[in-house]
C-alpha cells in the first residue's frame, strides 16, 4: 500500500517535536520562561484526581523538542505580519520599535474606574506621611520615590491598541501620578519624583530609559539617587557628599545588557538592538569606609534593584539592602537572598534600624500590596523598633 | 459554555497532537482489524480518563447496563405480554440517564438558585460542594437514550458485543463536542469498516481544517469577544458591544464547527463516516433554516426524540407551535445550566414559532433581507448564550440598541480588538457569511478539487502546531539578581 506524500508530511509534522526531544536537537533558547516542569510520579490518588494528567501535560509541553523554535517562529510571524506581539506576552512591541512591558501598557490605557480610588491613595499617603514624621524624629528617613511607567516616557510610541482617546491628562496620570504628587505635597511629605527627573527634557529620553528596556537606565538611577541623597541630607540635616552623574566612554553591549531585557523575552528572530553601544556612568571615588555612612533599605519592585546598585556603586552608603516586594531580602553588596515573611522576627531584623528607607511608588502598581503591607508592618513595629543606630549588617 | 467539563487534552492541545494522536493512530493501524474496536475503546477510555478519571467507572457501568437493557428491550418487544415490561424498563433506563445528566449538569445550578433564595429570605445558605461536569455527559446521555429508544421502537438492533456499544458511547473523536451519534448510523460501521490510505488522508485534511478553524480563527477572535464581554456595564459602548458580539458569533461557530470537523476527520482516520454537523449556518435566510444547518445532530435528535414524542404537528397547529417552543427551551437548557441558556433557547423558539405563523409573508421577503434579519436574530441570541447572567445580557443588549451606559469610547481600542483578532474577524466573516446570493464568491467547490491542497494541509497543520506550542510559551520577565 503506497503512503501518499501528504500523509508522510502530516506524520513528519506530528512526530517532529518528539523526534527532536529524543535526539536532543539543539533548540532556540527561550528567555524568561520558567524552568521545565518535572515529570510526575505515578500515584493512584494523583491518577484518580486528575492531578497526574495535569502535571504530565505540563511536563510534556515544557520538555517538548523544538519548543523554542516554534515560539520564535510564532512570535516572529506576528511581528512581521501584524506588527504586534502576542496579546498576553510581557514584552509588547510599540511604534518605532519601542518595547514595553505589558503592565506599563495596561496602566497607561486604564480608565478612571479601573484605577485606584481617591480614598485608597489618600489612606496610603496618610500612613506614609505619619511614618515619615515619626521616623524623622528618630533620625531615620523614609523617602518615597515615584517611579514612572514606560508609557510616561514614550507616550507616543505606545502601541495603537493601547492608545485611547482620553485627552490630556490621561486618567492614569490624573488619578495616580498627579494625585500622588498633590497628596504628598498637601501632607508635606518629602519625596523624590523620579518621573519628573526622567521627563525633565534635560537629557534625551533614550538616555533615561532604553527603548528596549523594561527598567530605567543606569544614568537615570544615578540622577534619582543623587536626589535621594539631597532629600536625605535636607530632611535630617545630615552630611553626605554630592557626586556628579557623568557619562564616560561608550561601551559595546550585547543582548545580555539590562537595557535589552525586553528584546530577550520577545523570543523572536530578527529583533535588532536599538543601540550597539552604551555610555557608562562614572562615579567619583568617595571614601566608603566611613563609619557614618548611612545604611539603606529599598522596598519595592525590580526598579529598585538598579537604584540600590547605584547606591552601592556611589560608595556613599553603608549596607544597602533590598526588600523585594516584601517577600525577599537581598544584600546588594553581595549577600545571599533570603525569603521574608511578615510578622516574623527575621522580617524585623531585616527591616528595622536603617538610616534610610526608600519606598517604591511605581505608578503602574501603586499602591500595591507590598507597599501597604510594608507600611502597616512598619507602623505596627514602630514602638518596638530601635532607633537608627548605623547598623552595619541587618541580614536576617 | 456548557458542553464540557474538565478537558485536559482537547484536540487542539500539544499533548493530543504530538503524543496521543500519533501514538493512537500507529497502534490502531497496526492492530489486526478484528481487534480494532478493542484498540479504539482502549484509546477512548484513556482519552476520557485523562479528563474525567472519576467518571470513568460510572460511564463503564452505564454502558454495561445499557447493553444488557438493550437486549432485554429487543427480546421483550417481540412478545405482546412483555411489551408493557419493555415500556417500563425503557422509562426507567431513560429516567436513569436523565437523572445522571441532571445530577452532573444541573445540581450546581439548582443548589445555587436555592441558596440565592435562602439568602434573599434571610436564611443562611446550605453547604454545597461543586460537582465537576464530566466531559461530554450531555452527548453521552442523548446517545444512550437514542440507542434505547431506537431498540425499543425496533428501529435498530441491539449491540452484538459490549465493546461495540461501549465504543459507540465513548469514541474519543466525539467526546468533547459531539456530534451526537445515533446507534443505527454507526452500528454497521462498528462491526465492519476499513481505514484506507485515501480515507486516512482525507481524515487528516478534515482534521487540519477543523484545527485551523479552532486555533487560528476561533481562538483569535475569542481575544476580542472575551475582552468585550468582561467589560463592566458602565464601560460598554455601542460599537464595542456590536463588535464584541459579532466576534463571539464567529468564535462559537469556528470553535464548534472546528471541533466537529476534527471529530469527522479523526473518525475518517479510523474508517468511520460521521454525519455532517454544520452546513454553513450563517448563510441561512430564516431561523428555521439556521437550525437545519447548525449543530444538525442535536436538532435532528430533538426532533426525533422530543418534538415527535410530544405530538409534533399531529395534534393541530397550536400544539405544534407549543411543541416547537418547548423543544427550543429544552435545547437551551441542554446547552447549559443557567437562566441565560434557557433565555437563549426561548428566544430562538419564539422567533421560529413566529416564522412558522407568518410563513406566507416570509416568502415575500427578499433573500438578502431574510439573511440579514436572520443574522441579526442569531447574533442577538448569542448575547444570551455568552452573558454571565440575564442582567449582564440585558445591559449588553441596551448597549447594542442605542442605550449604552458609556459614551467614553468613540473609537475602537486595540486592547479589546488586537490586530490578530481583527484579521481573524475579517477572514471569518468572509468564510462564514458569504451569502448564497453572491454565487461568484462561493469558491469552496472549486478549491476542493485543487491538487495543490494536499501540500497546503500539512503546512496548515504545521502552522497550527507552531502556533499552539508558541502560544503555550508566554515568558515572564523575572528579576535576576
Amino acid at each position: 500500500m503506497q503512503i501518499p506524500f501528504s500523509l508522510s508530511l502530516f506524520s513528519l509534522v506530528a512526530l517532529a517535536p518528539l523526534l527532536a526531544t529524543w535526539a536532543h536537537v539543539e533548540d532556540e533558547r527561550l528567555w524568561g520562561s520558567l524552568k521545565n516542569a518535572e515529570w510526575p510520579a505515578i500515584r493512584w490518588s494523583a491518577l484518580r484526581s486528575g492531578e497526574f494528567a495535569e502535571q504530565y501535560t505540563d511536563a510534556f509541553e515544557s520538555h517538548l523538542g523544538l519548543r523554542g523554535w516554534a515560539t520564535y517562529a510564532d512570535n516572529t510571524a506576528r511581528r512581521k505580519l501584524l506588527g504586534a506581539s502576542k496579546p498576553s506576552a510581557d514584552a509588547q512591541l510599540g511604534e518605532e520599535g519601542v518595547l514595553y512591558h505589558l503592565d506599563d501598557l495596561v496602566h497607561f490605557s486604564k480608565r478612571r474606574a479601573q484605577l485606584p480610588s481617591t480614598e485608597d491613595i489618600a489612606s496610603t499617603l496618610d500612613t506614609l506621611a505619619s511614618l515619615q514624621r515619626r521616623m524623622a524624629s528618630r533620625g531615620q528617613a523614609l523617602i518615597p520615590v515615584l517611579v514612572p511607567g514606560k508609557g510616561s516616557l514614550y507616550p507616543s510610541q505606545v502601541p495603537r491598541g493601547y492608545q485611547f482617546p482620553f485627552g490630556d491628562p490621561r486618567p492614569s496620570d490624573e488619578a495616580v501620578y498627579h494625585a500622588i504628587v498633590a497628596g504628598l505635597q498637601a501632607r508635606d511629605v518629602r519625596y523624590v519624583d523620579g518621573r519628573a527627573i526622567l521627563t525633565s527634557g534635560v537629557y534625551p529620553v533614550e538616555q533615561m530609559w532604553g527603548r528596549q528596556a523594561r527598567h530605567w537606565s543606569h544614568y537615570s538611577v544615578c540622577l534619582v539617587m543623587r536626589e535621594v541623597r539631597a532629600t536625605y541630607t535636607h530632611m535630617l540635616h545630615a552630611s553626605l557628599p554630592d557626586y556628579p552623574c557623568t557619562l564616560r566612554n561608550q561601551k559595546r553591549v550585547d543582548l545580555m545588557h539590562e537595557d535589552y531585557d525586553l528584546v530577550r523575552i520577545s523570543n523572536a528572530w530578527d529583533v535588532e538592538l536599538s543601540s550597539p553601544t552604551e555610555p557608562e556612568v562614572a562615579y567619583p571615588a568617595v571614601n566608603s569606609k566611613s563609619n557614618s555612612a548611612p545604611s539603606m533599605l529599598l522596598v519595592g519592585t525590580s526598579f529598585f534593584n538598579s537604584l540600590g546598585r547605584t547606591a552601592v556603586e556611589s560608595q556613599l552608603f553603608g549596607p544597602v539592602d533590598l526588600n523585594y516586594y516584601n517577600k525577599q531580602f537581598l544584600n546588594l553588596k553581595g549577600g545571599a537572598d533570603v525569603p521574608l515573611r511578615l510578622h516574623t522576627d527575621s522580617w524585623r531584623a531585616a527591616t528595622q534600624g536603617k538610616n534610610i528607607y526608600l519606598v517604591d511608588l511605581y505608578e503602574a502598581y501603586f499602591p500595591g500590596t507590598y507597599l501597604k503591607e510594608f507600611l502597616k508592618e512598619l507602623d505596627d513595629d514602630m514602638g518596638a523598633a530601635p532607633s537608627a543606630a548605623l547598623v552595619t549588617s541587618a541580614a536576617p | 459554555m456548557g458542553y464540557t467539563g474538565t478537558v485536559r487534552m482537547p484536540f487542539s492541545s500539544v499533548l493530543f497532537l504530538h503524543a496521543f494522536l500519533p501514538a493512537f493512530a500507529l497502534a490502531y493501524w497496526l492492530t489486526p482489524k478484528r481487534f480494532g474496536n478493542y484498540m479504539a475503546l482502549l484509546g477512548s477510555l484513556l482519552f476520557y480518563a485523562w479528563g474525567a478519571p472519576r467518571f470513568l467507572p460510572v460511564l463503564v457501568a452505564f454502558s454495561v447496563a445499557d447493553y444488557w437493557i438493550g437486549h432485554a428491550l429487543a427480546r421483550w418487544q417481540l412478545e405482546e405480554r412483555t411489551q408493557a415490561r419493555a415500556r417500563w424498563c425503557l422509562g426507567l433506563a431513560v429516567t436513569g440517564h436523565l437523572l445522571m445528566l441532571g445530577y452532573f449538569k444541573y445540581a450546581n445550578f439548582f443548589a445555587g438558585e436555592l441558596n440565592a433564595w435562602r439568602s434573599a429570605l434571610g436564611a443562611s445558605p446550605f453547604a454545597w460542594e461543586q460537582i465537576v461536569l464530566p466531559i461530554g455527559i450531555s452527548f453521552i446521555t442523548f446517545e444512550a437514550i437514542s440507542y434505547l429508544v431506537d431498540v425499543h421502537r425496533g428501529d435498530a438492533k441491539p449491540a452484538q458485543r459490549w465493546v461495540d456499544y461501549a465504543l459507540f458511547l465513548t469514541l474519543f473523536p466525539h467526546a468533547i463536542s459531539g456530534p451526537i451519534f445515533r446507534w443505527k448510523d454507526l452500528d454497521g460501521q462498528l462491526s465492519a469498516r476499513s481505514a484506507t490510505m485515501a480515507g486516512i488522508q482525507q481524515g487528516c485534511e478534515r482534521f487540519t481544517m477543523g484545527l485551523a478553524k479552532k486555533v487560528l480563527l476561533a481562538d483569535s477572535v475569542a481575544l476580542c469577544a472575551d475582552a468585550v464581554f468582561k467589560l463592566p456595564h458602565e464601560q460598554l459602548a455601542f460599537g464595542t458591544a456590536w463588535i464584541g458580539v459579532c466576534a463571539y458569533a464567529l468564535q462559537i461557530y469556528f470553535d464548534f464547527s472546528g471541533y466537529s470537523d476534527m471529530a469527522i476527520g479523526l473518525g475518517a482516520m479510523m474508517g468511520f463516516t460521521f454525519k455532517e454537523n454544520f452546513r454553513q449556518p450563517y448563510i441561512s435566510e430564516t431561523l428555521t433554516e439556521f437550525w437545519q444547518r447548525w449543530h444538525i445532530s442535536l436538532s435532528s435528535w430533538l426532533r426525533d426524540y422530543l418534538y415527535i414524542p410530544l405530538g409534533g404537528n399531529r395534534s393541530g397547529e397550536r400544539r405544534a407551535l407549543l411543541n416547537i417552543f418547548v423543544v427550543f427551551a429544552a435545547s437551551g437548557l441542554w446547552h447549559g445550566a443557567a437562566w441565560t441558556f434557557l433565555a437563549w433557547g426561548a428566544f430562538h423558539g419564539f422567533f421560529v414559532v413566529m416564522e412558522r405563523m407568518f410563513s406566507e409573508a416570509r416568502k415575500r421577503v427578499a433573500a438578502w433581507a431574510g439573511h440579514l434579519f436572520t443574522m441579526l436574530l442569531v447574533v442577538v441570541g448569542w448575547v444570551f448564550f455568552r452573558a454571565e447572567s440575564l442582567r449582564h445580557a440585558w445591559s449588553f443588549l441596551r448597549a447594542m440598541f442605542g442605550r449604552p451606559a458609556s459614551q467614553e469610547l468613540t473609537t475602537l481600542p486595540g486592547v479589546l480588538f488586537p490586530s490578530i483578532a481583527c484579521v481573524a474577524m475579517v477572514l471569518g466573516i468572509g468564510i462564514t457569511m458569504v451569502p448564497r446570493w453572491v454565487p461568484a464568491l462561493r469558491v469552496q467547490g472549486a478549491l476542493s478539487s485543487a491538487r495543490w491542497l494536499q501540500f497546503v494541509y500539512p503546512l496548515l497543520f504545521a502552522l497550527c502546531s507552531i502556533h499552539l506550542i508558541g502560544a503555550g510559551t508566554t515568558p515572564l520577565i523575572y528579576f535576576k539578581f
